[in-house]
């Protein structure tokens, strides 16, 4: 088998709380597929199973309702003015969501283009424990595999911020700290000539900013995130009380990680000592809207963070970086 | 250092300098993942990303010990890391917000008070009043009641005076000294500030500095360790002469109201270092007991020129009022500040919300415990402070 076909078998696959991506390689780079981790049911009729097959809308019919999975659920969600449904919540399968697994199931077999081939690996991104906490995903972890495993695929899974090294810091042979800040989590990882030395996760990311928004405006949490991916940035000076109240939530967001940062990474044992600064990666959708990184720099040099940072950047791509990264992994093992 | 360490240094190096001559990223990763697994300092090794652990890194390592040797310096790639001393920190710029500039007394009479930054002080009119005497509070625990007394100042508190405006032009020369001599009449009559900046920049002493003025009221602040109720005593109160209009914007001083601002500021943080984030303004600590809601005084809502004056932006400070207290706004509050409290109403928000949530209750149920555990510090306070609650 040549590499380029070894290739075409491995798929990186960041399973995040609000978005599923996977990534793929081919002769020309990377190759994504993304697909919003959500899904929204409407009563079963024959007229809207006829529109949405002739739309073309991902869904099943089951016990007299009709799941739209995915992306597509957010346009209809937005049509009926309801809010959408999440198979994940915090950075793990959610538990108060009876369906969560089948519809992970669905979702991600939208994202990857269909179930595996024989042999198809999938390397696919875990959270980290939050900060302080023994690891305790092993529920998670084995749902996602067995899931997997059902739809055809070979799965080990990795630390979403060590993904994000993988991803994006080559050039410091990856030898950094990456973050993936995303719905429910914000994951970290410190990784050293690759091997990650120190993770931890903060339970406070976009779904934090769009619920607290929302209470605070009135408005639907699905609004809010619309409004933030598609025409926020974050500098302080707002037009409206709306976009002032989500840049106020998200630089509250961005106080927490930042003195996560300082308590996970002054608590830490064994560290090895680094002969220069480090760069530090920003990657996910929550850090995606301009302005994000100055903010997050301006925030984590004014504290007291014990690790020399040479430069904080933001991934290539924020949205598929960590799938990118979770990609490189499978293929390191191929 | 033990020959163990001391060969797992040289590993460390060699692994990186080989790395660095890999082109392909994936096979430089590949290769990494093999060669580092054993770099990790710690002897627990643990989860997946350890299963190579063992021969490979010894054989890479001793392959390449001679090609290192000769060309690398050796450094201390896994010893633990050392933190930065203050020092170091502050030579880096780290803590440039938290140090104190060097201004000194210079010369001292009756009537004037000069300082090496360039302020002076006209003491001729400075009264007495109380000494200053203060009770502190756990600001991670306000039900753990009065912890202390205490004398030494902690900040400022920054006032307008409200009082009548004229054009600032050198036409009014007469009516503008004719105001600013009644004025500090007043408030002087009235122990209200400790300083009174007015509208030529010239910097009044009005109380001494080592006694409380009545300048706060009912008012709310916390620094990281402490809660601090009705700041007469333990916050300095300088006003500017000036007018509050409310919204963004609008409030302004004179160019030689900020410049003396500024002086006056830094004498005092160098003099009783006090935290850049305990100089704040009125409307950020004024408090209403009777109603619970915040902003009973609004001067300095919006607009305070805390960057002209050396400080950082508190405006963007969640309001312990809010969220160690339990008190509330209102949507006149809101719209007589500006969009720089409303973020500062957010955060606080938020914080309390959190707490709530740690404690597993309710955020309406988590501000009534704050109510009443205000209203049980604020009577503690009546009952052991000789003038009562500080007001």
């Amino acid at each position: 088998m040549t590499d380029t076909t070894k290739s075409n078998l491995a798929i990186g696959l960041d399973v995040g709380t609000s978005r599923i991506v996977a990534a793929r390689k081919t002769e020309q780079g990377f190759e994504y597929g993304s697909q919003l981790n959500a899904f929204l049911t409407v009563p079963s009729s024959r007229v809207t199973e006829n529109a949405l097959k002739k739309e073309g809308v991902p869904h099943t019919v089951e016990d007299n309702a009709i799941w739209i999975h995915g992306t597509e659920s957010q346009r209809f969600a937005d049509l009926l003015n309801s809010e959408i449904r999440r198979p994940m919540r915090g950075g793990f399968l959610n538990s108060g969501e009876p369906a969560s697994v089948k519809v992970m199931s669905e979702i991600i077999r939208l994202a990857t283009g269909g179930g595996g081939k024989a042999g198809e690996n999938v390397c696919f991104t875990v959270a980290a424990p939050p900060l302080g906490a023994e690891p305790s995903l092993t529920w998670h972890e084995a749902t996602m595999k067995q899931v997997l495993g059902d739809l055809g695929f070979q799965s080990r899974a990795i630390n979403e911020g060590l993904a994000v090294v993988y991803s994006e810091l080559v050039d410091c042979n990856f030898t950094g700290i990456g973050i993936s800040c995303g719905g429910g989590l914000c994951n970290v990882c410190f990784a050293y000539l690759s091997v990650p030395m120190l993770s931890f996760s903060v339970p406070k990311a976009g779904d934090f900013i769009d619920a607290s928004a929302a209470a605070m405006s009135g408005e639907r949490a699905n609004r809010i995130r619309i409004l933030k991916e598609q025409a926020f940035h974050i500098n302080g000076r707002q037009p409206n009380q709306l976009l002032q109240v989500i840049d106020v939530y998200y630089d509250d967001m961005i106080r927490t990680l930042v003195a996560a940062l300082n308590e996970g990474f002054q608590n830490a044992k064994n560290l090895p000592q680094l002969p220069r600064a480090i760069p530090l990666v920003l990657s996910g959708g929550t850090a995606a809207p301009k302005g994000f990184r100055d903010r997050f720099e301006q925030i984590l040099r004014e504290s007291h963070f014990p690790i020399a940072i040479s430069d904080v950047r933001l991934a290539a791509d924020p949205l598929t970086a960590t799938a990118k990264g979770a990609l490189m992994a499978a293929l390191s093992e191929m | 250092m033990g020959s163990a360490r001391k060969s797992g240094l040289l590993a460390a190096t060699v692994v990186d300098w080989r790395a660095k001559r890999i082109d392909d990223p994936l096979n430089r990763l590949r290769y990494l993942r093999v060669a580092a697994v054993d770099l990790k300092p710690s002897a627990a090794l643990r989860g997946g990303e350890w299963r190579y652990a063992g021969l490979a890194v010894l054989v890479i390592a001793a392959a390449c010990y001679a090609v290192a040797h000769l060309t690398m310096p050796r450094r201390s790639a896994l010893a633990p890391v050392r933190r930065p001393s203050p020092v170091e920190r502050a030579a880096a710029g780290v803590e440039s917000a938290g140090r104190f500039a060097d201004v000194w007394l210079v010369e001292q009479n009756a009537e004037r008070e000069e300082y090496s930054n360039g302020l002076q002080i006209d003491c001729r009119l400075a009264v007495s009043n109380r000494p200053r005497t203060y009770a502190v509070f756990d600001a991670a625990r306000p039900d753990r009641g009065l912890i202390e007394w205490r004398k030494d100042p902690v900040g400022i508190v920054f006032h307008t005076t409200e009082s009548l405006q004229v054009p600032f032009e050198p036409h009014q020369n007469r009516i503008l000294m004719h105001i600013t001599g009644g004025l500090i009449e007043y408030v002087r009559d009235k122990r209200a500030y400790h300083f009174l900046v007015d509208r030529f920049g010239r910097v009044h002493s009005i109380v001494r500095e080592g006694d409380a003025a009545n300048h706060a009221g009912h008012s709310v602040w916390a620094d990281d360790n402490w809660l601090y109720l009705n700041l007469n005593d333990s916050f300095f109160g300088v006003s500017f002469e000036a007018q509050t209009h409310h919204g963004e914007g609008s409030t302004s001083i004179t160019p030689a109201q900020t410049h003396a601002g500024t002086l006056l500021v830094e004498m005092l943080r160098a003099r009783y270092h006090l935290p850049a984030h305990n100089c704040v303004t009125h409307a950020q600590v004024s408090v209403n007991p009777d109603n619970m809601q915040i902003g009973y005084h609004t001067d300095w809502a919006a607009n305070f020129p805390f960057g002209d004056v050396g400080l950082p932006d508190n405006y963007a400070r969640p309001l312990p009022g809010l969220y160690l207290c339990g008190f509330v706004y209102d949507r006149s509050y809101v719209a007589s500040t500006g969009p720089r409290i409303l973020t500062a109403i957010g955060l606080s928000e938020a914080r309390l919300g959190e707490v709530a949530a740690r404690r597993h209750i309710e955020a309406a149920s988590y501000r009534e415990y704050l109510q009443r555990e205000y209203r049980k510090n604020i009577k503690a306070l009546k009952k052991e402070t000789p003038q009562g609650d500080g007001v």
